[in-house]
C-alpha cells in the first residue's frame, strides 16, 4: 500500500496557489475547480512514489491535464454578477488588459500553458517542458507562437500601441 | 513589451481567485473512489479477453504467424527499420534495442487502448515486464514476416503502462527479447475512440446522442470577434464523421473526422469557411444548422463555437 501521508496536508495548504494557475489555465473559476479536483485525484494514486517535493509532480498533472482535456466543454467566460474587486486604474490600463485576457483565451490550449507556466509561474524552459512534458524546442516554439498571435491580434495592438 | 503585460495580467487574474473550496480533501477522495471503480471494471474486462485469448491459443498447434485481432493491420516498419504510418494511428516512443533493455514510453491520457508493435531480426517472443494488472509480463510474438523481418503487435490497456510508473505520462517498460539480432518496438495510439459516451460530452452544445442527424444551434458569436480570424467549430467524434454546417442559410463548410483533421484524441476544430465568416461581426446572433452526411452513428457532438 503506497504511503499518502502528507496528501491531506499538502491538499489543504497548497491548494489556494494552484487554484490561482488552473484558473489562469481554464479562465474559469468553475472549470478550475473541477481541474485542480481531477489533477489532485491522479496524484492522490501516484502520492507514495513521488521523489522530493510534490508540487512539481502535482503542477504537471495540473498542466498535462488541462493541456489534453476534451471530456469537458471549455468555455469562454461566463457573466457574473460580482465584479472582483480592482484598484483604481485608468480606464484605458483596464480595457487594455481585457483585451489581453481575451486574447489569452483564443490561445491554443498548450500554448496558454506555456504563457502560464513561463510569466505567472515563473519557471524556466526547462522546468515547463518539464512540467508539460515536452521537449524544450517545443516550449520556445510554442511561446513565440503564443506572443506572435498576441502580437496579431489586432484590437490589441491597436490599444498597445502597434503590438510593443 | 507584452511579456510584462502578460506577467501584470496573470498576477492580477490570479489574485481574483478567493475562496478556498471548504472541502477539498472529501470531493477529492470521491474522484479516487470512482477512478478506482473504473479500473477495477478495467482489469476484470482484460482478465476476460486475456482468459478467452488464452483458451484460443490453446487449441492452435504451435504459435500463430498471424497479428492478434483489433490490432491494425502490419507492416510497421520498413525493411530498414524506419517505422512507418499506420492509418487511423499515432506512432510514437519508437525505439531500438538488442538484449534486455528498458524502454520509455510516453503515453496521452485518456486513451483507452493502444497497440505496441515490433519489428525483430528473427522470429521470437518479446515480454513486456512490469505491467500493471493480470498478466503483468505478456509476450508479443514477432512472427508475421515482413520483408527482410518479421513483426508483430500486443494490444494493450495503457492504464497498465502507467500504472508502474510515478511520472504520470512517461513509462518505463523493461523489455525481454526471446531471440538474437536487432528489435524495435513503437506504440500506436488511435486517433478517434471507438466510443463516446453523452456523459463525457455532457454540456455540450449539439450532439448526435440527442439529434443523431442533426440539429440546429443559436450562438452569439464572441463580441471581440473580428475577421480575419477564424471562426472555429470544436467537435469530438469517432472516424468517418462528417457534420454540414450551414450558417444563417449559408454554407459553411462541413467537419471531416478523419485523420487529417484530428487535434487532440478525437477532437477536431474546424474554421467557418472564409466567405461566411468575413460576413459575421462580434456580437451577432446567428442560426447553425448541423447535418450529419457522413457515417451513420450518434458519437459526435459540437462542444464549442468561437
Amino acid at each position: 500500500m503506497a504511503d499518502r501521508s502528507g496528501f491531506d496536508e499538502f491538499v489543504a495548504t497548497r491548494s489556494p496557489a494552484l487554484l490561482r494557475t488552473a484558473y489562469l489555465l481554464t479562465g474559469d473559476h468553475g472549470l478550475a475547480e473541477d481541474l485542480l479536483q481531477t489533477a489532485l485525484a491522479k496524484c492522490w494514486f501516484a502520492w507514495g512514489r513521488i521523489d522530493g517535493p510534490p508540487e512539481p509532480y502535482v503542477r504537471r498533472a495540473l498542466a498535462t491535464t488541462y493541456a489534453t482535456w476534451w471530456r469537458r466543454k471549455w468555455r469562454a467566460e461566463r457573466p457574473t454578477g460580482v465584479l472582483p474587486e480592482r484598484p483604481a486604474e485608468p480606464r484605458h490600463a483596464l480595457e487594455d488588459r481585457d483585451a489581453l485576457w481575451r486574447a489569452l483565451g483564443a490561445l491554443p490550449r498548450r500554448q496558454r500553458a506555456v504563457v502560464v507556466l513561463r510569466y505567472y509561474e515563473d519557471l524556466s524552459e526547462a522546468e515547463t517542458a518539464s512540467a508539460l512534458g515536452i521537449s524544450t524546442g517545443t516550449v520556445k516554439s510554442q511561446a513565440a507562437r503564443a506572443l506572435a498571435t498576441l502580437r496579431r491580434d489586432d484590437d490589441l495592438s491597436q490599444r498597445m500601441g502597434g503590438g510593443q | 513589451m507584452i511579456e510584462t503585460s502578460l506577467r501584470e495580467l496573470l498576477s492580477e487574474r490570479a489574485a481574483t481567485v478567493v475562496g478556498e473550496h471548504p472541502d477539498r480533501i472529501r470531493e477529492v477522495r470521491s474522484r479516487v473512489a470512482g477512478i478506482r471503480r473504473r479500473r477495477t471494471a478495467g482489469a476484470a474486462l482484460v482478465l476476460v479477453l486475456l482468459v478467452a485469448g488464452g483458451l484460443t491459443l490453446a487449441r492452435l498447434p504451435g504459435k500463430p504467424a498471424t497479428l492478434p485481432a483489433g490490432v491494425p493491420a502490419s507492416p510497421y516498419f520498413d525493411d530498414g527499420g524506419t517505422s512507418r504510418t499506420v492509418t487511423g494511428y499515432r506512432g510514437s516512443s519508437y525505439f531500438t534495442f538488442s538484449g534486455p533493455a528498458t524502454w520509455s514510453v510516453a503515453v496521452r491520457p485518456f486513451i483507452e487502448r493502444a497497440v505496441v508493435v515490433a519489428r525483430c531480426a528473427e522470429r521470437g517472443d518479446l515480454t513486456l515486464a512490469d505491467l500493471t494488472g493480470p498478466g503483468s509480463a505478456p509476450k508479443l510474438s514477432c512472427r508475421v514476416p515482413v520483408g527482410d523481418h518479421f513483426e508483430g503487435a500486443l494490444l494493450i490497456d495503457p492504464s497498465r503502462l502507467a500504472g508502474n510508473s510515478r511520472d504520470s505520462t512517461v513509462m518505463t517498460v523493461r523489455l525481454r527479447p526471446g531471440s538474437g539480432g536487432s528489435w524495435s518496438v513503437g506504440l500506436l495510439e488511435p486517433l478517434y475512440p471507438e466510443r463516446i459516451t453523452a456523459d463525457q460530452v455532457r454540456g455540450d452544445l449539439l450532439d448526435g446522442f440527442t439529434s443523431p442527424g442533426g440539429g440546429r444551434i443559436q450562438v452569439t458569436v464572441p463580441s471581440d470577434f473580428r475577421f480575419p480570424r477564424p471562426l472555429s467549430v470544436t467537435a469530438v467524434c469517432v472516424r468517418d464523421v462528417r457534420l454540414q454546417l450551414t450558417l444563417d442559410g449559408r454554407s459553411a463548410g462541413v467537419v471531416v473526422c478523419d485523420d487529417a483533421s484530428v487535434e487532440v484524441y478525437g477532437q477536431v476544430t474546424f474554421a467557418v469557411s472564409e466567405p461566411v465568416a468575413a460576413g459575421l461581426r462580434g456580437g451577432q446572433r446567428v442560426t447553425i444548422d448541423v447535418r450529419s452526411i457522413g457515417r451513420r452513428t450518434d458519437q459526435w457532438a459540437i462542444l464549442q463555437i468561437g
